[in-house]
């Protein structure tokens, strides 16, 4: 846990502070003829692409990409949400039924068949779009869960109590729905980020997602993916940062999900995120 | 029971036509930068008379309503439309693609079930020991890597370097037609290995770690206890009666898995080259072949639909405690 | 290869699945041979009029024979140099407006017919109805009239009006289709396409198989009346990823694969038992300046000053550039032209790299450096967008290098790759003010006139970046319309010198077409314009025989 705190800790600055600690400029070919396709040296320890780029510095901008278009989407996600989940789950009936279609209909397509539509009625896409894009079809899972925590808490006698004192619907969602539902969005929140890390990066490797050569940490992989095996460090560096990303925010879940929702073991398994 | 298969059945339906519908307004909203056969700019006999041609060919220049109406009622008889970059029914194209699929994301589902469950229970049973900390470890990790990844590590080493199995494809394309029939599905097996363990690995991660935590649930309930008492060495216990009684929230992952594999298969075909749904529609994508484009939608919503209704039914018949209403 | 074929029965067996009768190896045994070639795509269609795609041409040109082909020489003037095909003969009409061709007699279809001079007709009427959509069409409503039928070993082609390049404008464009299966049913595009799937043609290669996006598979034909196939089967297997591709050719899964990347051409070139082969591609790929703003009259602000478009030609170091993406198989672009054309010229004289020279220039024109070097006029920042479609991954490399070799003159390069149709549209509608171009040519040099004259900067031309030059248009013209070659190569010279000191393009690039084999297939000779044209001459080298060479038997 705190090992994983630590991963992304670092991650961040490093995100943070690229342009201070990134060797080179991660965009600078400067020797294109003779410096491409190194293995790691100590000068490049990372080694280099196939246009002489230092893949290192380009894992390092890679994670302001990669962090950045992931926590974007995320926070789209889950606002969207925990905003329709809670109108689902408040408001019932009718809403709660038009609510909970769209999001059966959302979660009935595999999200990365959704995004290969979406992409294919966009074309290539800016990394504000991408954000978009993530961010709008990873909103549904939250929102049932969310529904899921309302409704249960609708029916708790404090809530019960303060709308029999005519307290106002919007105060009475605010003051007790809101606070019990935002553990609920924690946990959600690491699902979302461990889901759409490797989405993001799984969309460039295939050229779908952030477009060269803007470094994501799927790209890099996907600019070596033209070189059979032998140039196995622009797979792995990138490849490794992915992992433990996503590991740490894994532990992190896990861990809040015990913590918040002791209750009930089954439901924690039914969210380990595996595409 | 007949009545809750008929609402399970007729919700079904109506979600994948609001998938259907949803997908086609997606497709053809004209912001949509690709069409059919637009595809060749720099060959100079391309003519914009022969492209324009090819729209109205198609019916691509007709009003949206009626393009939906048109393809919507087709689709209600069973017709998806005519597959541009492939020169057939998109009914064909199916045909051949989805049972290779299935077959894909199928052996994926048994082995990583196989293997989930075993580990998973493993686990449960060994808990708080050194040995299962560290295979939960593996799982968690294993579930942070992206398909992506583990098939190119796949491609790269056992495929591409040590020749173990085939780099791609689903056959020999040689010898297939000299083989007999048990050759053949041994042929195919073999080239189903790589594919198909990378996506069991990954299923299997997931499996064992939903299936650790429900028989964790069940372990100290009274019957396994009372199943101690009467006997039964531990062991017996354990895999008989847990294990029964957890089969019933294993059956919700396989439906919460279905699109996780199905996602994943579009990874995987790719990179292996496995001719299934999952190439198929990247190849739709980058030809712009709407129609195609739809079906994949379609398909890949049925199948979801269809593992989550079974999975539920099959909840209702499994689990003891659901079918007594307890 | 053996241990290949050891492992695989070991692998098999400790699977416990008994598959023997699968490895039942039949290495050295007689058998002409199975040629497996990986390919990126199916054919889109094996319906010679509309086959478009790479693998439709070849595949159709084996299954059907034209009346000629351009010979070894790939002289396109005149018809000398042409290989008969089913034309055994053909004469020339003394005003050069009419040729009689002459059908060989042993020419079959693959159902018995004989081929007749109705064919040739009926396939001229199929590809000049435009509904049908064919390729060539336009070109040969361009060219020919009517072509009439004297008996049925005989049949004229009529042409409007006499020019140098007619008979290969005649015999590359049309493919004679079997009338007498398809006559009545021409129109009815379902019984078109069942026939695009089981087609029935007159070549050297008959289709046995056709399992989509998995393989497709030929063999010999036994109604060609010509020499048989050495090989007993040619078999393209399908992989979307070209990598896959190159895996599988190092892994000897398969024999050929044609297009490979620079990178895997490199990888696959230290495998001993496999070769590169480079093909000849009539591409040229350049960097194509806008010379008015957008779509409108008004001059654009940068690249309608012929000075600044040498200076950044002059910016660039073209040759660093090439042997960047393509180590030293690419080749610089010198023109409009590929070197592989009768008509190219490697003297013209060319905007050399100097970047002290670029800069000075720059000073002249008043854009002077500033903050970081980069430079401004008048308050304007020296900076324009490159268009870079999204499909072509060598493109987007030069676009990364140049982007930074600009960045060093200077020059703020922004690139928007976009996907081929939004380019498309882009660069129709004149919206733009730099596109990373390229244009796939022919053995015939005349696509000049299409491409970059003032006729083709209107509407419908492929001068999107409208440039203009009078006496490069006269030169075109003139060199369009000479008979002999000396005097047709003198025209294109002085033309391809005009335009590349106006320099409305930089031009970049000749993208090499590399294929790889192993050399367990004895190919002889490749041609590097046709390489499927000597399939029929492939073997297995004695000794390299495989499992997969044997005698194929169908199982029952």
């Amino acid at each position: 846990m705190k090992l994983a705190a630590a991963v992304l800790l670092i991650f961040t600055l490093v995100a943070f502070a690229a342009p201070a600690i990134a060797p080179y400029d991660p965009r600078a070919t400067p020797q294109s003829e003779t410096q491409k396709n190194l293995a790691p040296t100590a000068s490049h320890p990372f080694g280099t692409d196939q246009f002489s780029r230092d893949v290192l510095s380009r894992v390092i901008y890679g994670a302001r990409v990669s962090l950045g278009v992931a926590t974007l989407a995320v926070l789209l996600a889950l606002t969207l949400g925990a905003a329709v989940g809670s109108l689902a789950g408040y408001a019932g009936g009718w809403t709660d039924s038009i609510c909970m279609r769209l999001v059966d209909a959302m979660l009935s397509v595999p999200r990365v068949l959704l995004l290969l539509v979406l992409v294919a009625t966009t074309g290539p896409l800016t990394v504000p779009g991408i954000i978009l894009l993530l961010g709008l079809t990873g909103w549904a899972t939250t929102s049932r869960l969310i529904r899921a925590e309302v409704r249960q808490l609708k029916e708790r006698d404090f809530v019960l109590a303060s709308r029999a004192t005519g307290t106002p619907e919007w105060r009475v969602f605010v003051t007790h729905v809101l606070p019990g539902i935002i553990p609920q969005i924690l946990v959600s929140a690491t699902i979302a980020l461990a889901t759409v890390i490797p989405l993001e990066a799984g969309l460039s490797f295939l050229g779908l997602g952030v477009q060269p050569p803007t470094a994501s940490w799927g790209n890099i992989i996907s600019d070596a993916a033209e070189r059979p095996g032998d140039a196995w460090w622009v797979v792995l560096f990138p490849g490794l940062a992915i992992v433990c990303t996503v590991l740490a925010v894994n532990t992190i879940g896990e861990r809040l999900r015990i913590q918040f929702d002791a209750r009930s073991a089954a439901r924690t398994a039914r969210r380990d995120p595996i595409s | 029971m007949r009545r809750f298969l008929v609402a399970r059945g007729a919700q079904a339906l109506g979600v994948i036509a609001i998938v259907a519908t949803l997908a086609f307004a997606l497709v053809h909203v004209h912001v949509a930068p690709g069409d059919p056969f637009g595809e060749s700019l720099d060959d100079p006999t391309n003519t914009a008379a022969l492209h324009a041609q090819q729209m109205h060919t198609w019916g691509y220049d007709q009003p949206l309503p009626v393009q939906y109406v048109k393809w919507i009622g087709n689709l209600a008889r069973g017709n998806f439309g005519w597959s541009h970059s492939r020169n057939r029914p998109v009914g064909e194209v199916l045909r051949a693609t989805i049972p290779r699929t299935l077959l894909l994301m199928g052996t994926a589902l048994l082995i990583g079930l196989l293997g989930g469950v075993a580990l998973g229970t493993w686990q449960a049973a060994r808990r708080g020991t050194i040995a299962e900390r560290v295979s939960g470890a593996v799982a968690l990790t294993l579930l942070s890597v992206p398909e992506f990844l583990v098939a190119l590590a796949a491609l790269a080493l056992p495929a591409a370097r040590w020749h173990w199995f085939p780099v791609s494809g689903m056959a020999d394309p040689a010898g297939q037609d000299s083989m007999n029939a048990l050759a053949r599905a041994g042929d195919v097996l073999w080239h189903l290995a790589l594919p198909a363990g990378t996506l069991a690995l990954l299923a299997a991660a997931a499996i064992s770690r939903y299936h650790r935590t429900a028989m964790l649930a069940v372990l100290p309930e009274e019957f396994v206890r009372t199943a101690r008492v009467k006997g039964a060495s531990e062991f017996g216990a354990v895999v008989r009666h847990a294990l029964a009684n957890s089969l019933g929230p294993l059956t919700t992952i396989i439906g919460v898995l279905v699109p996780a594999l199905f996602g994943g298969a579009v990874f995987v075909e790719t990179i292996f080259s496995w001719p299934g749904v999952g190439r198929m529609m990247f190849d739709a994508v980058h030809g712009n072949d709407y129609p195609l484009v739809l079906a994949g939608v379609i398909v890949g919503s049925v199948l979801v639909v269809a593992g989550s209704t079974l999975a539920d039914v099959l909840l209702a018949l499994v689990d003891p405690r659901v079918r007594t209403g307890a | 290869m053996r241990f290949h074929s050891v492992r695989r029965c070991a692998l098999v067996m400790v699977s416990s699945i008994a598959l023997v009768a699968g490895c039942k190896g039949a290495e050295g045994t007689a058998g002409g041979g199975t040629v497996i070639i990986g390919s990126g795509q199916d054919p889109k269609t094996l319906y010679p009029p509309t086959a478009d795609n790479a693998q439709a041409t070849e595949i159709t040109q084996l299954l059907f024979q034209r009346l000629a082909d351009r010979g070894p020489s790939l002289n396109t003037l005149g018809d000398s140099g042409y290989i008969p095909r089913l034309a055994e003969r053909w004469e020339w009409s003394p005003d050069s407006l009419r040729i009689t061709f002459h059908i060989d007699p042993r020419a079959r279809w693959q159902d018995g017919h004989a081929v007749s001079a109705e064919d040739v007709k009926f396939a001229f009427a199929v590809y000049t109805e435009k509904s049908v959509g064919a390729r060539t069409g336009a070109e040969l409503r361009a060219v020919v009239d009517s072509i009439t039928v004297a008996d049925s070993a005989t049949c004229t082609a009529w042409f409007h009006q006499r020019s140098p390049e007619q008979f290969d404008e005649l015999v590359t464009s049309l493919t004679p289709l079997p009338a007498h299966i398809l006559s009545e049913k021409w129109r009815d595009s379902l019984a078109v396409n069942s026939f695009s799937r089981n087609p029935v043609g007159n070549g050297a290669f008959t289709l046995v198989k056709w399992e989509e996006s998995v393989r497709l598979e030929i063999a010999p034909s036994p109604s060609y009346g010509g020499e048989r196939a050495k090989l007993d089967r040619v078999i393209w297997t399908f992989a979307p990823d070209a990598q896959t591709l190159t895996k599988q050719v190092i892994a000897g899964e398969s024999d050929f694969v044609e297009n490979v990347p620079i990178g895997d051409a490199t990888a696959a070139a230290k495998e001993p038992n496999l070769r590169v082969i480079p093909l000849g591609r009539y591409a040229y790929n350049y960097l194509q300046f806008n010379l008015f703003d957008g779509a409108s009259e008004r001059p654009h602000p940068l690249f309608a000053d012929r000075a600044l478009r040498r200076a950044l030609t002059m910016a660039l170091d073209r040759q660093l550039l090439v042997r960047s993406v393509f180590d030293s198989l690419g080749r610089v672009g010198l023109g409009p032209f590929v070197r592989a054309q009768w008509a190219a010229d490697t003297t013209i004289t060319q905007i050399g790299f100097d970047r002290p020279a670029a800069a000075k220039l720059l000073d002249s024109l008043g854009w002077r450096a500033g903050a970081e070097g980069m430079r401004a006029r008048n308050g304007h920042a020296l900076s324009f967008k490159l268009l870079v479609p999204a499909s072509s991954a060598p493109r987007q490399s030069f676009a990364v290098l140049i982007q930074e070799q600009l960045r060093l003159a200077g020059v703020k390069l922004e690139i928007e790759k976009l996907d081929n149709k939004a380019m498309g549209d882009r660069v129709k509608a004149h919206a733009f003010d730099a596109v990373m171009g390229g244009l796939n040519s022919s053995p015939s040099p005349s696509g000049l006139k299409q491409t970059w004259t003032s006729t083709a900067a209107r509407e419908g031309g492929f001068n999107y970046g409208r440039y203009e030059s009078k006496t490069f248009d006269a030169q075109t013209d003139s060199a369009l319309t000479s008979r002999g070659k000396a005097a047709a190569k003198a025209h294109y010279r002085a033309a391809y010198q005009i335009i590349v000191d106006d320099a409305p393009a930089i031009w970049l690039y000749e993208p090499p077409l590399l294929a790889v084999a192993n050399t367990r297939v004895q190919t002889g000779a490749v041609r590097p314009d046709t390489w499927w044209f000597g399939l029929a001459g492939w073997s297995i080298a004695p000794g390299k025989h495989l499992p997969r060479d044997a005698a194929p038997t169908k199982s029952p």
